[in-house]
């Protein structure tokens, strides 16, 4: 039984997740222990409480993302989240910092722990370690692994995996990246956004074309035709030695649709949905193809395809407006 | 990878015709955005109270109708939103075309595909942008007073604007 966990930044979109048949949804508090830390968006106390309770009575379990790394004088913003989480009925925690898996599992000895993306667990040991010491019981793998790769972790783990199928991609150097430090001084890592918007700025240009800068820095220019993506440093064109281009990642979205029967034989555990910045319509369309596509897999995986208006429908919401199938089909590393 | 190193070229912009939008140009902007505001004040009538609005206090924003030629100039005063008529600065400004916008409003499409898709564009401050973006889509339908047949009309008008787009 493979589990669809579906993002929400607000409660309308947990709704709409919920509605749309996600088994887990996950959601974030309001600072900078999730890495989704934008201006408005995110959950209280007050309607963590009515997400829940909503989730629950149509049974779907709710997990929260406590998944960025406590700084030495914010300890307890960390701490208060996890406790939050805890006091809510919340099913799952998802963490990365390992003094907060610690505190988590002392603390609350009988709640779920995940291990969060931002963990950058990458080995079957080092999932392992975890389980033995925290408890975790399931992880969330990093997007740099190969099919086989992920297939190999797979055999060996402990705990179930969760993989991402679909959403925004990024350089995923989970949990260790600094590129927004060097333009914003803020680190996703600890903030929890790589491009905060009081760093962002888009300038309209006469022809009809948008200048994207972060903390002052020009990432990227888009013609008046030309999709637009995150204003990330990542993302931008550069020139380097003479050329001109997406130096580091282009504006993509993953979608591993077609590698559902794969991902089912190898006992995959749960399927992850990136966006919790994004709206209710994202959000309702998304959970919609891929709760149809993963029953529809699970009745029949040899018989399983790809409907093409699936991929229409995920195309028209990716950023950048493509989509790939990422790190999972490398024949290489 | 076998990935397209090329940005994505758009083509699909669908637009009202312009016997629907034209004519917002024969009123001034002054007007048009009174009766916004007045609009909005009734829709947002729980969220006004409870602040969750105070962050646009003697901020500026404006809303651009590409297509219509207008615009709609509002901060927030003390206790709700007003026009802005002066011609100062604007702190955010917002600019689509009417078509696009009532898909916003309605929450049937994603702002930020809207932006990937070039046909929502956001100039000024960015995190006002974003509070005002997450503002809308974290409230709940049933919080805002907005008598249901006048919900009802306005979606399926969409609907059949959408489909004959569409389906050519």
């Amino acid at each position: 039984m493979m589990e669809l966990v579906c993002p929400a930044g607000n409660l309308p979109s947990l709704k709409a997740a919920v509605d749309q048949g996600a088994d887990a949804v996950y959601i974030g508090f309001k600072d900078e222990t999730n890495a989704r830390n934008f201006a408005g968006l995110n959950f209280n106390s007050r309607n963590i409480e009515r997400g829940i309770e909503y989730a629950h009575q149509r049974g779907t379990r709710v997990f929260a993302a406590i998944n960025t790394f406590p700084q030495p004088n914010g300890w307890h913003r960390w701490t208060d989240a996890v406790d939050l989480a805890a006091e809510s009925g919340i099913d799952a925690v998802i963490l990365a910092d390992l003094g907060l898996l610690e505190y988590a599992a002392q603390r609350w000895p009988e709640m779920n722990l995940h291990l969060s993306v931002q963990g950058s667990a990458t080995n079957y040991e080092s999932i392992d370690f975890l389980h033995r010491t925290f408890g975790i019981s399931r992880a969330v793998i990093p997007r740099v692994l190969s099919a086989a790769q992920v297939r190999h972790l797979a055999e060996h783990s402990p705990i179930p995996l969760e993989l991402f199928g679909f959403g925004s991609l990024c350089v995923m150097v989970e949990g260790r990246c600094l590129l927004s430090s060097y333009a914003t001084g803020r680190s996703p890592n600890t903030y929890g956004a790589c491009s905060p918007g009081s760093h962002v700025e888009w300038i309209e240009r006469p022809d009809g074309g948008t200048e994207t800068r972060l903390g002052g820095i020009l990432v990227d220019r888009f013609e008046a035709n030309e999709a637009a993506g995150y204003p990330t440093i990542c993302k931008g064109r550069f020139e380097v030695e003479g050329k001109e281009g997406y130096a580091i990642e282009e504006p993509t979205s993953l979608n591993t649709l077609e590698l559902l029967p794969e991902m089912m034989s190898m006992g995959i555990g749960a399927v992850k949905i990136e966006g919790r910045q994004r709206s209710p319509a994202y959000v309702a369309q998304v959970t919609q193809v891929w709760r149809e596509a993963i029953d529809r897999c699970q009745r029949d995986p040899e018989g399983f395809q790809v409907e093409p208006r699936w991929n229409a429908a995920l195309s028209k919401v990716a950023e950048g407006a493509q989509t790939t199938l990422g790190a999972y089909q490398r024949t290489w590393q | 990878m076998e990935q397209n190193r090329q940005p994505s070229e758009l083509t699909n912009r669908p637009q009202l015709p312009p016997f629907l939008s034209a004519p917002l140009q024969l009123v001034p902007d002054l007007i048009h955005t009174q009766l916004l505001v007045r609009v909005l004040n009734h829709l947002f009538k729980q969220p006004l109270q409870e602040g969750e609005l105070d962050f646009l206090e003697s901020r500026t924003a404006v809303i651009r109708l590409l297509d219509g030629g207008v615009e709609f100039r509002f901060t927030k005063g003390r206790k709700k939103l007003v026009a802005h008529s002066g011609s100062s600065s604007v702190d955010l400004a917002i600019s689509g075309n009417l078509y696009d916008f009532i898909q916003l409003s309605l929450g049937k499409e994603d702002p930020d595909t809207l932006f990937f898709q070039r046909r929502i564009r956001l100039e000024g401050d960015v995190e006002l942008g974003l509070e005002i973006k997450n503002l809308l889509y974290g409230l709940e339908l049933d919080s805002l007073t907005m008598p249901t047949p006048l919900r009802k009309l306005v979606r399926g008008a969409v609907d059949h604007y959408q489909n004959r787009i569409t389906t050519p």
